[in-house]
This record gives C-alpha cells, structure tokens and sequence, in this order.
C-alpha cells in the first residue's frame, strides 16, 4: 500500500492516517515546502477550483477557517429605523438587511472601533424608504422591497475616491408591503470579519476534498465495461473500444456504488496530500482574492504573534 | 486584526527550562493547529500539542517540550517557517504559469 493513498473498500476506508513528524516517517518542511504545487481548474467570476498538491492537512485547514471566518467585508451592522409599519418586526427586518452582501472592497476601509464615529475611512452608508400605494386605478406599486432599492449616502469624497457602491445583487427582496405600509430606515455599513457574524462572511461556502485516484484493477470489457459505465452516476467511466477506461475521475463522489457488489474490478483511493479548494464568493471579493487574503491572514497572524513575543521578551519579568 | 486588543500572549515554564505551555489569548484551531503541526516538523522538539480548553473562552494553549533550545526560541522559528509557507503560497498564486 502507497502510505500517500487511502483506499476506499466495501465496508471501510483503509490506510487513512496521515504521518507528520519526520521520524516516523513523516515528510520534513524542506520536503514539502519544494513540492508544493498549486494549480487553478476552475476560474469563474464567482467560484473558483483550485488544486493545493503537496501541503498537509493542518495549513490547508489553517486557510478554509481563515476563508470562512477571518477574511474581512463590508456588511450592515447599524440601523436606524426611522419608519416600518410593515408586518415584519423590526429586528426580524434588521437581521434580513444585515445579511445583504454588499459590493465593496474591504480593503479599502479601516476597521469601526466601537468608540468611533462612523465616517468615510469606516462605514459605507445607505438609506432605503419604500412606500407601497394603490393607484387610481386599483394597481399597486411599491409592495416589493428589493435591495436594489438601497440609496447610497456617500459620505465627503467617498464618491471621488471609491466610485460607486451598492449590494451585489438587486433582486433580493428585503420585505414585501401592503397598499399604505411604508419602510424607511438609514443603514450603516461596517467592516467585520465571519467570526463575529456569518454576514461578514466573503465565501457562500469555502471546502476542500482529496483528489480521487481511480483505478482499474484489471481489464474490464464488453458487457462488463457497459455495465461499469452504467453502475456510476457521475459519468467517472467510459467504455472505449471495448474495453472500460477511468474518464473523469475528479467526478467521483465516492458513493462507492461501482464497488457495492463487486470490489473486483475498481480500486477507489484518495490521494492524501492532494486537496481541491472549492472557493464560491458572496460577491464582494473575487474567489481569487478570498484566497490570497487568506494567505496574507495567515501570514498576517504569525507576524502579529512574533511581535507580542518581542514584546513579552522584552518586558522584565517579577 | 478586528480585535487585536484583546490579545495576549502568556508564557508558563517549567523549572527545568525545557517545557512551556503558551497561552494565546485570541486565537483558537486555525493557527493553533497549524503551529503544532510545524512545531512537530522541528527535530528538536521532544513533545507538543494544542488545546482549546473550553470552546466558549477564546484561549488556545501550546504544549512545548524541547531537548536542547529553550522552546520560546522554538516557537518563534516555527512561527517564521509559517510566514515563510505564506509567502510561498502567495508567489505560488500570484505567478503567471499558474
Ligand atoms: S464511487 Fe461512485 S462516483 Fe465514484 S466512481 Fe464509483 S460509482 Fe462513480
């Protein structure tokens, strides 16, 4: 058994731990750090595949918490309501408009010290008033409350230096009210990180997996090749010529269904150092600069702990 | 940091001067288990592990135990070795050919 593969069987995984420390066996950081290989499969405007070969488990983990919790965005965090005759409740209205992403580089902002005044370098402001009415006619305008619907309220020289800001998506409805009902409320954008709340969060969701490695463990032809190009429900096998070969083994989803009955013919395995990022952004960052952020936190952390160890050296002790 | 103010770093040695436990104050798995992980990798580290004691305090404490080095020395390497696998990992990602 390859000690980099675990294999999937009928009833178990098989030869899954992993080895760190380098007396048993274990790879030494010199090693790693010259076969690191990173390798982008997929770039779209909002996800991104990206393969990280040759790195362990605890620094690729390391990255998808920082992804999840640590990388920073704008979000709604202040309210004032100053009207809402709808039937929704206030905070429940609140918690709906927090959770808008809006689409602004965090970066160019500073983090709001609870102390602080909201202003230009901290907040990005907006205000929302929906009045829904009934026409002469008997129509009704108004009843939906969209997040397009938000107003920015730029603070002096936002608009000069950052351009425009506004939610990523427009078609979110925040309310929907009765002929009469009015919304009016001023919002106040703050920078945060998902650790505090989820709607500061820049990823939908941020995952990694091990890269499957299939493999035939012997010949497989006519009605056997059929029937193994049938069995899988991800398209992984194909039959060419006859005879069935490994097509798109990146598909599997290891139910295991090719080996259920019959574990003669598939080796199923993952390969242990090989982990495929999948990135799917809320709008704000692009997948690739959610990543590289996450790499600067990283990095960001182990500066700031070096510095409080300086700091700690250097005052006397009692 | 959103709340670097809050954090701390304290230190709890042994008498002989080989073994410290590390409290960070702040920080929990993300960096917690990355820095054991690295720690380990380190030949002259006798023993270490991690732990978040209570999920609700947001301490994260790091066993050290070294044969020759003083384990605040030991720590301080690995913390560079990480910042060393970032900036890897950047020039990584940010050259063309990727
Ligand atoms: S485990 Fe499931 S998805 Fe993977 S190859 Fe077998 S049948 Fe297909």
């Amino acid at each position: 058994m390859d000690a980099n593969t675990a294999y999937l069987t009928q009833n178990t995984p098989e030869n899954v731990h992993t080895v760190e420390h380098p007396l048993s066996g274990g790879k030494t950081l010199e090693e790693i750090l010259s076969n690191i290989e990173m390798t982008i499969i997929e770039e779209k405007e909002e996800h991104l595949i990206i393969d990280l070969v040759g790195i362990e488990a605890p620094i690729a983990n390391a990255l998808r918490r920082i992804m999840l919790s640590e990388v920073p965005t704008m979000a709604i965090e202040d309210i004032n309501l100053w009207q809402n005759t709808s039937v929704i409740p206030d905070e429940v209205l609140a918690h709906r408009i927090g959770l808008i992403p809006i689409d602004a580089d965090p970066r160019l902002f500073k983090f709001k010290h609870p102390n602080e005044e909201h202003s230009s370098e901290n907040c990005i402001c907006f205000k929302l008033h929906a009045v829904c009415r009934r026409l002469e006619d008997g129509s009704i305008v108004g009843d939906k409350v969209m997040s397009g619907d938000l107003q920015w309220q730029p603070f002096p020289n936002q608009q000069e230096r950052f351009g425009h800001f506004k939610p990523v998506h427009d078609d979110i409805i925040i309310a929907k009210l009765g002929p009469g009902q009015e919304i009016e409320a001023e919002l106040f954008c703050e920078k945060g990180i998902g650790a505090t709340h989820t709607k500061w969060s820049p990823v939908c969701t941020a995952s990694y997996r091990l890269a499957p490695k299939i493999t035939l463990k012997k010949e497989i032809a006519g009605e056997n090749a059929i029937n193994l190009k049938n069995k899988c429900p991800m398209g992984v096998f194909d039959v060419k010529k006859g005879k069935a070969v490994v097509k798109n083994p990146r598909n599997c989803t290891s139910c295991r269904e090719c080996i259920r009955e019959d574990d003669s013919m598939v080796s199923l395995a993952k390969v242990k150092d090989h982990f495929i990022f999948t990135i799917e952004t809320t709008g704000a960052l692009s997948p690739r600069d959610i990543f590289r952020e996450a790499i600067k936190e990283l990095r960001d952390k182990a500066a700031f702990w070096l510095d409080k160890i300086n700091i700690y050296k250097r005052t006397p002790k009692s | 940091m959103e709340s670097s103010d809050n954090k701390k770093f304290s230190v709890a040695e042994d008498e002989t001067g080989k073994g410290c436990t590390f409290a960070f104050t702040g920080e929990g798995h993300t960096i917690g288990n990355a820095l054991r992980y690295l720690l380990i990798k380190n030949q002259d580290v006798e023993f270490c592990g991690y732990s978040v004691p209570h999920p609700a305090e947001p301490v994260m404490n790091i066993r050290l135990q070294t044969y020759k080095n003083p384990p605040l020395e030991t720590l301080e390497a690995s913390l560079n070795q990480l910042t060393s696998v970032c900036d890897l990992l950047l020039s990584k990602l940010d050259s063309k050919n990727i």
